[in-house]
């Protein structure tokens, strides 16, 4: 006989695991997951391309390019959401297992996944904000060496 | 005779496996309040943007603010959602009621569905783009 205590299921012979219903919002979330993953694979790859043209584009055309590195920025940044539709995609996989198969030993590991996944795209936000800050401070630092920015006294 | 070693029926759904799934989900919530928080600094930037775009000549100040408000109110959706999702799990932990898990997969569900119907609507727009630009394109040569 079932007893909810505190949205635990806890049965005699069962030990500690997710409620019924917790178990029904993650089976819910497991197809979303799936289409958001394989989505972002699609557009990833699709940028990946993009990127890798107008490189090339650029190769021919510009010798010098305004920002160093910057021909380097949309490739990396495909890949770098590539990785990240890959964590989501492993999460939801196990997820899926945990829904079809149970077991908490499933749950930890979607869940490792899960945090996985957010881990990588606070770094990548963090890479961002930093990249951010330091071509702000690179354009102030070369608008200033040229002679029209700000004066120092 | 020989020892029998019992067979545990639960080597899939032990406690600790589930104490080190929630552990797992507390390591997370960590992050997704931070993306969250971002997030929310985002919207915030892009609001005033757009107030600020209103001083902006002629009439197209107007619509860059009501583009920039809507992709602000898009965007804050996902990260209320994602910053409930995180405090659920961090109040399950703390208070071990299964009722806030509930509540924390209740709000990970809606910002999964809601960030999939966001993709699907911008890729028909993707899509109705190409085509109306493929057409104009082909009318255009004639």
């Amino acid at each position: 006989m079932e007893n909810s205590t505190d949205g635990f299921s806890v049965r005699p012979d069962q030990n500690k695991t997710i409620s019924v219903l917790g178990t029904d919002y993650l089976n819910r979330t497991v197809p979303w997951l799936r289409a958001i993953a394989i989505i972002g694979f699609v557009l990833g790859l699709y940028s990946l391309g993009k990127s890798l043209v107008t490189w090339d584009a650029m190769e021919r055309v510009a010798s010098i390019y305004p920002i160093p590195g910057i021909q380097y920025f949309s490739p990396a940044a495909a890949i770098l959401g590539l990785i990240s539709s890959y964590f989501l995609l492993m999460y939801a996989q196990k997820l899926g297992t945990f829904g079809r198969e149970g077991g908490n030993l499933n749950l930890r590991k979607a869940f490792t996944n899960q945090k996985v996944y957010y881990i990588w795209n606070g770094i990548l936000a963090i890479l961002y904000i930093v990249l951010v800050i330091g071509f702000i401070f690179w354009m102030a630092t070369n608008y200033a060496s040229l002679g029209r920015g700000l004066r120092v006294r | 005779m020989d020892a029998i070693t019992p067979i545990d029926q639960h080597t899939d759904s032990s406690d600790e496996d589930f104490d080190a799934a929630i552990d797992e989900l507390y390591k997370a919530s960590k992050w997704m309040k931070f993306l969250a928080i971002l997030g929310f600094i985002g919207v915030g930037m892009m609001a005033l943007a757009g107030l600020f775009s209103l001083a902006a000549p002629g009439g197209r100040g107007m619509v860059v603010m009501i583009f920039l408000l809507l992709m602000a109110v898009i965007i804050f959706i996902p990260c209320r959602f994602l910053y409930k999702y995180a405090q659920g799990a961090h109040n399950f932990v703390r208070t071990q009621n299964g009722e806030k898990l509930e509540e924390a997969l209740a709000y990970q569900r809606s910002l999964w569905r809601f960030t999939g119907v966001m993709y699907l609507i911008y890729i028909v727009l993707m899509a109705l783009g190409l085509l109306f630009g493929f057409n104009s394109k082909m009318f255009s040569s004639y």
